[in-house]
């Protein structure tokens, strides 16, 4: 491995530690969740009723669920829909909600205005109301969740996108590339696009965890992923039942939930420290980082 | 105490002396009290466990009851009178406490109070399989059993002081049966009109009397009559204006809830709470002749979380919990309450409904041959339902309906059918679904209600390995209301509960185009005929043998319902719960609560 990346790694360390911790636990999670299949002891979905609720430890390594289930395999299967649904529904909210929000942006006019309102019209929608709508109105599936949390996360990165690409709309560089007859998708990719990037991914990356725990919800209030498919919310949701008595049932998928969210906060915070041109840390951590 | 400030230790010592001796006369009285009360006839044994049912009302034909109205100190009277009754109710009562659009407990648990236990009659609350004179106090019914005649009380009056007549019975059967029809718009009838088999007619005699007269012969209709759901909160003088003014959809609780039940209502706060209060000039009366109900009011919570009634009561901020599947209390809840409360608190348990998977024999799909219906009966393992999902409360035996300890009637008695060790079962499963050409499985959705996923869970695992792929679609309460009575799926669970006799099973077993809430969708006229063969049954030992070949052709030669197995339904209630009659079956009968007191010496 590169040993000046190594470095780099090791003084980020110095840096923020933080950052540093959440990475490799980041790392640590979606390996486990993309490799769940090998990992996992059990089939996830394999019951064993004579032997539910087993405490950790007792023949399972994070103990059974109602059904006899494996928790530990559930838990890490879950993980799998967790960030498939969270990563997908950002991805794909940053990608519309980017587009629309630069071409907004560039064209001005009528255009702009039309889609100020709209986005004016879906920030009146709390995140899980817009969801839980979206969802019972088409049907719980991995896929309709990914598109209820993109629909509500679109104009969020629409108006963020914008507001970028506005304060460099009017500057010499685009004004010259008119000049010389760039198309404007070239104008958009190329010059409007790069602006814009670092405050949108910052902002996409911390609402991941946003994305995890919506998912969560939706699972939690039934409308998530269906039935037998382990979700971290489904799984809290089936653990109430038996917080007394089987504590593991809500506290391990909570805990992986809880730890995914924050790693994915601090990573969204970080990058908007490097990233955004209006932080204060920017200048700083550059400098730091530079001169590792 | 303020800091710097010293205590006189002689004072001190003084003032604790005469706090003691305080503590102790007042525990000597409180004592004396409690052993005078011990001594009191009305004071019922202990409950802790198994309370003894109470039968509260015991009538006499003979003698006309009158209410006993305008008493201002009804605790001279008994020491049962007084307080209010706290409830947790599973959610708000749905479909505007309408109990002509719902069978939900939610709102069963509460009209109980509000329109009565019963209608014309009731299940007698001392023996849940009789019926008992209610609104009418006595009837005839032709040597045929076609043509019932009831009497009604005449000091039964709704809450708004409109006295109750034969007008109310005809327009109650009227709007249950065809509805509302006027300019075109339309009212639906009731979801029970099955349940109530073939009336023809409905007529007002004289002032106090009403005869019913059936399309066949029906000698158990009382029974069918006393179905706890069949409730009047429809009265004629307030309903029957909005209907005539257009407004189709007009429910009980746009007019007040006025009924005829022992509590009026006093309150409802979406989402929170009803609040009921004692009606006065309510006819019932108990054993010594003192007018029903006890209670002051009942204050029914509306806790929609399971969890939060457990903590709710445990914290003793709850006297009795919710009826209700998801309410009912699980093994280890039930344990919870134990280690805290011990004895204070005793379990109503209360034989529930079946655990089973109905098929929709209207739409095609490899379900229609009969040999795959029988195969997935034989491959369910039932015992494994139980813990997972009933609760741990339910029963299953080698045979297929449960030795129910209940019940008292022979027809009750189940067939043992089925009775092979489950490995032999699936053997033969498994060479029935080769035999019908499905070796290799197929896939069929199964309706599955939102707060009973465990049991579609446990289906899907356990006919995985038959090689059906069990498609759970999982939908919440309003969409279940509807969905159940469509024709839009291939398997659902079906409603939990079943009605004690034989008749009344025919809205959920029958032909979909009498009885669109049946279970398993379909036009078997074999089924109409046997339910035409059990109305004209005289003899009960040919009752008995009609209701076992139902049984065995609906469960096993054409396997339209798989029995899984049956629930237990176990509520909380605190010890000083009096007079609470617990049925032995059916959590929807005796929600009136008129026998229920305070024993103000255990709270």
């Amino acid at each position: 491995m590169n040993t000046a990346f190594i470095k780099r790694v090791l003084a980020l360390g110095r840096v923020r530690p933080v950052v540093l911790v959440a990475a490799i636990v980041l790392l640590l999670i979606v390996f486990a969740a993309v490799f769940a299949g090998v990992i996992a002891p059990d089939d996830p979905l394999a019951q064993d009723t004579p032997h539910r609720l087993q405490s950790p430890g007792d023949g399972y390594l994070l103990g059974s669920d109602n059904f006899g289930r494996d928790v530990f395999s559930r838990t890490l299967h879950g993980g799998r829909f967790a960030l498939y649904i969270g990563l997908a529904s950002v991805a794909l909210g940053t990608a519309i909600g980017t587009v629309i929000g630069l071409a907004s942006a560039y064209r001005g006019g009528w255009l702009d205005l039309l889609v100020q309102r709209v986005v004016d019209a879906f920030f009146g929608f709390p995140l899980m109301v817009l969801a839980v709508v979206i969802v019972a109105t088409f049907g719980g599936s991995a896929n309709t969740v990914i598109a209820a949390i993109a629909v509500a996360l679109t104009p969020q990165v629409a108006r963020l996108a914008r507001s970028s690409a506005l304060s460099v709309r009017a500057s010499a560089h685009i004004l010259a590339a008119h000049s010389i007859g760039a198309s404007s998708t070239r104008i958009l990719v190329w010059h409007f696009l790069p602006h814009s990037l670092g405050p949108v991914l910052a902002y996409a990356t911390g609402f991941v965890a946003t994305a995890l725990v919506a998912e969560a919800a939706l699972s939690f209030l039934g409308l998530g992923v269906p039935p037998p498919n382990p979700s971290w919310g489904g799984m809290l949701s089936d653990g109430r039942e038996f917080l007394e008595v089987a504590p593991w049932l809500t506290l391990v998928p909570a805990i992986a939930l809880s730890v995914t969210a924050l790693c994915f906060v601090v990573l969204g915070d970080f990058l908007r420290d490097v990233l955004d041109l209006r932080s204060p840390f920017k200048r700083m951590n550059q400098a730091r980082l530079r001169n590792l | 105490m303020p800091l710097g400030t010293r205590y006189d230790n002689g004072a001190m010592r003084h003032r604790i002396a005469a706090a003691l001796i305080v503590c102790t006369l007042a525990i000597v009285l409180a004592c004396t009290s409690s052993t005078d009360d011990a001594a009191s006839p009305n004071t019922s044994t202990n409950q802790s466990r198994t309370p003894t049912p109470v039968t509260a009302v015991a009538l006499d034909l003979d003698e006309p009851l009158t209410g006993v109205t305008g008493i201002e100190d009804r605790s001279a009277l008994s020491p049962k009178y007084g307080d209010v009754l706290v409830l947790a109710n599973r959610s708000d009562p749905p479909s505007g406490f309408d109990t002509m659009r719902t069978s939900s407990i939610a709102l069963h648990h509460v009209a109980g109070a509000l329109f009565g236990p019963g209608n014309l009659v009731m299940r007698c609350r001392g023996n849940l399989y009789l019926a008992c004179p209610y609104l009418a106090t006595s009837w005839v019914a032709d040597p045929g059993f076609t043509e019932w005649t009831f009497t009604l009380r005449d000091d039964a009056i709704w809450h708004d002081g409109t006295p109750f007549t034969p007008k109310d019975v005809v327009f109650w059967f009227d709007l249950a049966l065809n509805g509302y029809h006027l300019d075109g718009k339309v009212r639906a009838p009731a979801y029970f009109k099955g349940d109530l088999g073939d009336i023809r007619s409905v007529e007002a005699l004289s002032d106090n009397r009403v005869r019913i007269t059936l399309g066949a012969r029906n000698k158990f209709f009382l029974d069918v009559l006393a179905n706890p759901r069949l409730k009047f909160a429809h009265p004629k003088h307030l309903m029957e204006p909005r209907l005539l003014a257009g407004d189709m959809s007009v429910s009980p609780l746009d007019i007040g809830l006025v009924g005829l039940g022992p509590f009026v209502f006093e309150d409802y706060q979406r989402g929170t709470q009803v609040q009921v209060r004692r009606f006065d000039d309510y006819f019932e009366v108990d054993d010594v002749g003192n007018p029903l109900p006890y209670l002051d009011g009942i204050d029914y919570i509306i806790v929609k979380e399971p969890a939060a009634m457990d903590a709710a009561f445990r914290s003793g901020r709850l006297d009795g919990g919710a009826r209700g599947f998801g309410h009912y209390l699980t093994t280890e809840r039930k344990q919870g309450y134990i280690d805290d409360l011990g004895d204070d608190v005793y379990y109503a348990e209360i034989e529930g409904g079946m655990f089973r998977l109905a098929f929709n024999m209207l739409k095609e799909g490899p379900w229609q041959d009969p040999r795959v219906r029988r195969a997935i009966a034989l491959w369910v393992d039932r015992d494994a339902s139980i813990p997972v999902a009933l609760g741990g409360f339910g029963w299953t035996t080698p045979s297929l309906g449960p030795p129910n300890p209940f019940k008292d009637k022979a027809f009750v008695v189940w067939p043992t059918f089925d009775t092979e060790p489950l490995a032999e079962r699936r053997v033969e499963a498994k060479r029935l679904m080769a035999e019908a050409g499905y070796a290799d499985g197929f896939s069929m959705g199964h309706l599955c209600r939102a707060r009973q996923t465990p049991g579609c869970e446990l289906l899907q695992a356990q006919l995985k390995e038959l090689g059906v792929d069990l498609r759970i679609q999982v939908i919440d309460e309003g969409e279940w209301n509807r969905a159940r009575v469509s024709l839009d799926f291939d398997s659902q669970q079906g409603r939990l509960s079943v009605l004690p006799i034989p008749e009344g099973t025919e809205g959920v077993y029958g032909v979909y185009s009498r009885s669109p809430d049946s279970y398993a969708k379909h036009e078997d006229p074999q089924v109409s005929e046997f339910y035409r063969l059990l109305r004209e049954a005289t003899l009960p030992e040919r009752r008995l043998d009609i209701w076992r070949r139902l049984q065995e052709y609906i469960f096993v030669e054409q396997t339209y319902v798989v029995t899984i197995a049956e629930a237990i339904y176990v509520a909380p209630y605190r010890s000083y719960v009096k007079g609470l009659v617990i049925p032995p079956e059916d959590g929807h009968s005796n929600t009136d609560f008129a026998t229920v007191w305070i024993d103000q010496n255990e709270k």
